[in-house]
C-alpha cells in the first residue's frame, strides 16, 4: 500500500541524508529484552532501524543527526507511577482534586471493561496480550515506511492501544491519563486505536498545559484501523514547549462504509511536522481533516493531511487553516489522490492562511493525483493578510486594534474549536489569546 | 444544543479572561494554596469570616481556562454564604463533576452549572475542583486558627 502513495513533499525537499551514529542494534536489542517483548517486535525494531541507516533522514531533519538517541532510551522495565506522596499542605487540595479526576478515570474503566474493551499501554498489551496486538500493530503505519516513521518503529517506547469491539459505542472520550498504566508523555509515543465493525469511539489526545519533555524531542506514531462500519474521531490539541520538536505519524486505515475524523491543534513547539492520512480502502468509507496551526517567533509548522483514495464512492474533505505571526512559518499541505478503480469519489480541500505581520512566512502545498475521470473534486484556498488598512478600519468603528486581531484569529481557528468539546476550546482559544497578548504593536 | 453550547462557552471564558474576586484579601482569615504539579494549575484562596459567613472571598493563581473560570465562579457562589452553605455547595458541585454524563444538572447549583460538561472529561474534573477543595482547606484552617484567637 505505502509503494503506492505518492511521496510527501517533504521527502522530495532536499533528498535524504545520512542519520549519522543514529540509535544502535545494540541497544535496542538490550532496550526490547527488558520490556519481555516477543521476538517478532524486536524483527519489526531492526528492521525499522535497518531502514533509518539505510536510507537516512529527510534533508529537513538533519537535526536529528545531533541526537543522542541511545541515551534516550531507558531500559529499565515499565512500571507504575506513583502519585506525588509528598503531604506538604499545599499539595492537599491538589491531591483532594486529583482523586475526583482518579475516582472517574476508574469509573470509565470500569464502564470499558464491562464493554470488553481494551485501553491500556501498548508496552503492557504487547506482554500480556501479544497476539491481540500483533494482529493490528504497524498495519497502518508500515515500520520501513518512511524514515521519520522508521525511527518511532525502532524506539517506540510507550503510548495507548485501544481495541473496541464490534458495536460497542464508548461514550466518554478516551484520553491517555484514564488508563490505569498511564505516566507520562513518551518522546517515542505510538498510539494503536482499533475501532472494529460498527464500533464508535473519540479519542483525545494531548492537553493544552504546555508539555515539557526532558529530551525535546517527541517523535510520534498514530495508527488508526477503523474496521466496516465503524467511526473513529481523534482530537490532537498539542501545546509542545517551544523548544520541542515534534514529528508525527498520523495514519488511518479506513474500511467499508467506516469514518475518520482527524481533528488538529497545533499551537507549541519549534517545529511541527504533521501530516494525517487516511487510507479509504473501502467503498464508502469518508475521511475528515480539520486542523489550525498558529506559528510565531521561531517555530514553524509543517501540518496538513493526505487522502488517499482507494475504493469507490469514498468522500474526503481537508480544512486546514494556518496563522503566522512574529516570524513564524506554516507551510499548509493537502494531497488527494484517486486510485485507479476508485469511482465515484468526492473530495473537497479548503485551506487559508492568516498573516499577521510581512515578516511571517505562509507557504501552502496542494495536490491531486486523478486515475478516476468521474472525481469530483472541489479545491479551493485563500492567503489573508491583516493590514494597518483593516486594522485602521475597525478602529473607525469603535473596535480596538487588538480586538479587531483577536476577533480575526480566533475567528479562523474556530474551525476546530467549533468540533471539539467546549472544555477543551476554552483552552484553545484561551491559548491564542495568552500568545496574541504577547507582542502585538 | 449549539445555543447552551455557546453561552457555556462564553461564560467560561469570560470568567476565565476577567476573573472575578481576583485580588489578595489583606486582612484575611484565612488561605489555602491549592497546586496540581500535573497540569501547572496554582490557586491560593482568601477568605475573610465573619460571624461563620463568608463576608469576602477571593483567589489569585494561574492555570487553565477551566480552572480559573472555576475559581472565579466560585467566589461568586459562595460569598455571603456561611460555611456550611459553602460546603454543600461544594458537595453538590463535586456531585455534579463526577455525575454520569447525561445526569440531569441540579438547577440550585445556578451558573456553576457552565462547568456541568466537565464530567464528561474525567482529565479535566481534577481543574474544575482544584479552587473547591483549595476553599475547604481554607475554611478547615479557619477552624485551627479561630482556637488561636
Amino acid at each position: 500500500m505505502s509503494a503506492d502513495a505518492p511521496r510527501t513533499a517533504s521527502e522530495e525537499a532536499g533528498g535524504l541524508i545520512a542519520i549519522g551514529p543514529g540509535p544502535t542494534p545494540d541497544v535496542i536489542r538490550d532496550f526490547s529484552k527488558s520490556r519481555r517483548e516477543p521476538d517478532w517486535m524486536l524483527r519489526l525494531r531492526l528492521r525499522a532501524l535497518e531502514r533509518l541507516h539505510a536510507d537516512g533522514v529527510p534533508a529537513w531533519a538533519s537535526f536529528l543527526r545531533e541526537v543522542d538517541f541511545d541515551g534516550m532510551v531507558q531500559t529499565e522495565p515499565i512500571r507504575q507511577t506513583s502519585i506525588v506522596e509528598v503531604r506538604e499542605p499545599d499539595v492537599l487540595p491538589g491531591l483532594g482534586a486529583l482523586e475526583e479526576s482518579e475516582a472517574a478515570y476508574r469509573a470509565v474503566r470500569k464502564e470499558l471493561e464491562s464493554q470488553d474493551v481494551v485501553f491500556r499501554g501498548l508496552a503492557a498489551a504487547l506482554v500480556d496480550q501479544p497476539d491481540l496486538v500483533k494482529t493490528h500493530f504497524a498495519k497502518a503505519i508500515a515500520v520501513d515506511d518512511h524514515p521519520i516513521a522508521a525511527l518511532n518503529a525502532a524506539l517506540w517506547s510507550g503510548g495507548s492501544f485501544l481495541y473496541v469491539p464490534p458495536g460497542v459505542h464508548v461514550e466518554i472520550p478516551l484520553q491517555a491519563e484514564i488508563r490505569a498504566d498511564y505516566a507520562k508523555v513518551e518522546p517515542f509515543e505510538r498510539n494503536v486505536i482499533v475501532a472494529d465493525r460498527g464500533a464508535d469511539v473519540t479519542y483525545i489526545e494531548g492537553c493544552t498545559a504546555p508539555v515539557y519533555t526532558p529530551d525535546q524531542l517527541h517523535v510520534s506514531a498514530i495508527e488508526v484501523i477503523a474496521m466496516p462500519g465503524s467511526h473513529v474521531r481523534y482530537i490532537a490539541l498539542q501545546n509542545f514547549a517551544r523548544e520541542v520538536d515534534n514529528l508525527v505519524t498520523k495514519r488511518a486505515v479506513v474500511h467499508e462504509a467506516a469514518a475518520i475524523e482527524w481533528i488538529d491543534a497545533n499551537l507549541g513547539s519549534r517545529r511541527t511536522w504533521k501530516i494525517p492520512r487516511a487510507d479509504l480502502l473501502g467503498p464508502g468509507a469518508s475521511a475528515e481533516f480539520v486542523g489550525v496551526a498558529l506559528a510565531g517567533k521561531g517555530q514553524s509548522e509543517d501540518f496538513g493531511a493526505e487522502m488517499i483514495h482507494m475504493a469507490p464512492r469514498t468522500r474526503s474533505r481537508i480544512v486546514n487553516r494556518g496563522i503566522v505571526r512574529g516570524g513564524g512559518r506554516t507551510t499548509l499541505r493537502s494531497a488527494v489522490r484517486v486510485a485507479p478503480g476508485a469511482t465515484g469519489v468526492e473530495s473537497r480541500v479548503e485551506w487559508s492562511s492568516l498573516m499577521l505581520d510581512a515578516e511571517s512566512r505562509a507557504e501552502t502545498v496542494p495536490a491531486i493525483e486523478l486515475d478516476e475521470a468521474d472525481a469530483e473534486i472541489v479545491q479551493d484556498g485563500s492567503v489573508r493578510k491583516v493590514s494597518d488598512e483593516m486594522l485602521f478600519y475597525m478602529a473607525s468603528r469603535g473596535v480596538t486594534k487588538e480586538e479587531a486581531l483577536r476577533m480575526v484569529v480566533l475567528g479562523t481557528a474556530e474551525v476546530v474549536t467549533r468540533r471539539i468539546p467546549v472544555e477543551y476550546a476554552v483552552e484553545i482559544d484561551r491559548l491564542i489569546e495568552l500568545e496574541l497578548g504577547g507582542g502585538l504593536g | 444544543m449549539p445555543d447552551l453550547r455557546e453561552l457555556y462557552q462564553d461564560t467560561i471564558l469570560d470568567h476565565s479572561k476577567r476573573p472575578r474576586n481576583f485580588r489578595e484579601i489583606a486582612d484575611a482569615s484565612a488561605t489555602a494554596v491549592g497546586h496540581n504539579p500535573l497540569c501547572g494549575d496554582r490557586v491560593t484562596v482568601y477568605l475573610r469570616l465573619d460571624d461563620g459567613t463568608i463576608a469576602d472571598v477571593s483567589f489569585v493563581g494561574q492555570g487553565c481556562a477551566i480552572s480559573k473560570a472555576s475559581a472565579s465562579l466560585m467566589t461568586d457562589a459562595v460569598k455571603g454564604k456561611s460555611k456550611s452553605e459553602a460546603h454543600g455547595l461544594f458537595e453538590r458541585f463535586h456531585k455534579m463533576v463526577t455525575a454520569r454524563p447525561g445526569d440531569p444538572v441540579d438547577t440550585s447549583l445556578g451558573k456553576l452549572a457552565v462547568l456541568s460538561g466537565v464530567c464528561e472529561f474525567p482529565v479535566r474534573v481534577k481543574c474544575a475542583s482544584l479552587a473547591w477543595h483549595t476553599l475547604e482547606a481554607a475554611l478547615e484552617r479557619k477552624q485551627e486558627t479561630v482556637s488561636l484567637e
